[in-house]
């Protein structure tokens, strides 16, 4: 616990990635008392949903992923690919 | 004989897309919106897949076995963008660290409730806005974040990816969402006083 500092502590709780039941109340300890760590905790967890919240994944347009599995398929590029493999 | 040569090597190479469709074709999405974060727009997003794929499937027989596959993917579309798109980006409107982190303190010391301040980012904000305030970010911050907060990788997944200690990646972590939180707040208080002078 003292080998992080406050900000990475919060940020590892922000990221559910504390596991250490007395670790975790030590944080939420800190979080209540201080309210400098409140702000910055508060600060994490508003960026971390918004980012969530708003930029979901999107599937890749299908355009794109014809195009990828275009590229490589072997009966196009196989020549190319077996060349390039055993030259590199 | 030449003939049963280039069969034998059209069956490699099948036999070998085959695997490599089957492993890695369901990670194209996450991917796909990876690039879409790093680069900032849809086409040059396409081309860094293309590129990433390419990459992989020509050095797929070369992978260990066990490898984490999904990571190992990320790995060759970072190191892509890196050698190729990263040099074309506009790098230039880096954040300067201590400003930013003056600024943020700045902000704190005011502000007894942060709710107030997020309400305001909140309802001031477009999507569009937002993918651009993330894409500003300097290339480090943002790829911890995508990965964090998008993709959903852990810690270990994130520094094994990035090739960083997971203290690095918590602090990259928190560094960068101070930096974006700086970067909103600037941007809905520039809206709100164009909005107060009309």
């Amino acid at each position: 616990m003292a080998e992080l500092n406050t900000n990475e502590l919060i940020t590892k709780y922000v990221d559910c990635e504390v596991t250490d039941q007395s670790e975790l109340n030590e944080i939420k300890n800190l979080i209540e008392k201080d309210p400098d760590i409140k702000f910055d905790y508060n600060v994490q967890l508003f960026i971390k949903s918004i980012i969530t919240e708003r930029l979901k994944i999107q599937p890749t347009p299908e355009q794109v992923r014809r195009k990828v599995i275009r590229k490589i398929k072997p009966s196009k590029n196989f020549l190319t690919a077996f060349f390039s493999r055993k030259l590199s | 004989m030449f003939p049963q040569v280039i069969l034998a090597v059209l069956n490699e190479q099948v036999k070998l897309y085959s695997e490599f469709e089957q492993n890695a074709i369901p990670h194209m999405d996450p991917l796909y919106n990876f690039a879409l974060r790093i680069c900032g727009n849809k086409g040059r997003a396409s081309d860094l897949l293309k590129e990433t794929y390419l990459k992989a499937f020509r050095f797929y027989d070369k992978l260990e076995r066990g490898t984490d596959f999904k990571a190992w993917l990320f790995r060759v579309m970072r190191n892509a963008y890196l050698n190729s798109y990263s040099k074309k980006s506009t790098e230039l409107n880096k954040p300067d660290n201590k400003k930013v982190e003056k600024f943020y303190e700045k902000i704190k010391a005011s502000s007894t409730d942060s709710s107030q301040l997020e309400k305001e980012i909140h309802n001031n904000l477009t999507d569009k806005e937002l993918s651009e305030a993330l894409s500003s970010l300097p290339e480090d911050f943002r790829t911890v974040i995508i990965l964090c907060d998008i993709e959903s990788f852990n810690y270990e997944e994130m520094a094994d990816f990035v090739d960083i200690p997971v203290g690095v990646v918590r602090s990259r972590l928190h560094k960068g969402r101070k930096m974006l939180f700086t970067k909103l707040y600037k941007d809905a208080e520039k809206k709100v006083t164009s909005i107060k002078n009309k």
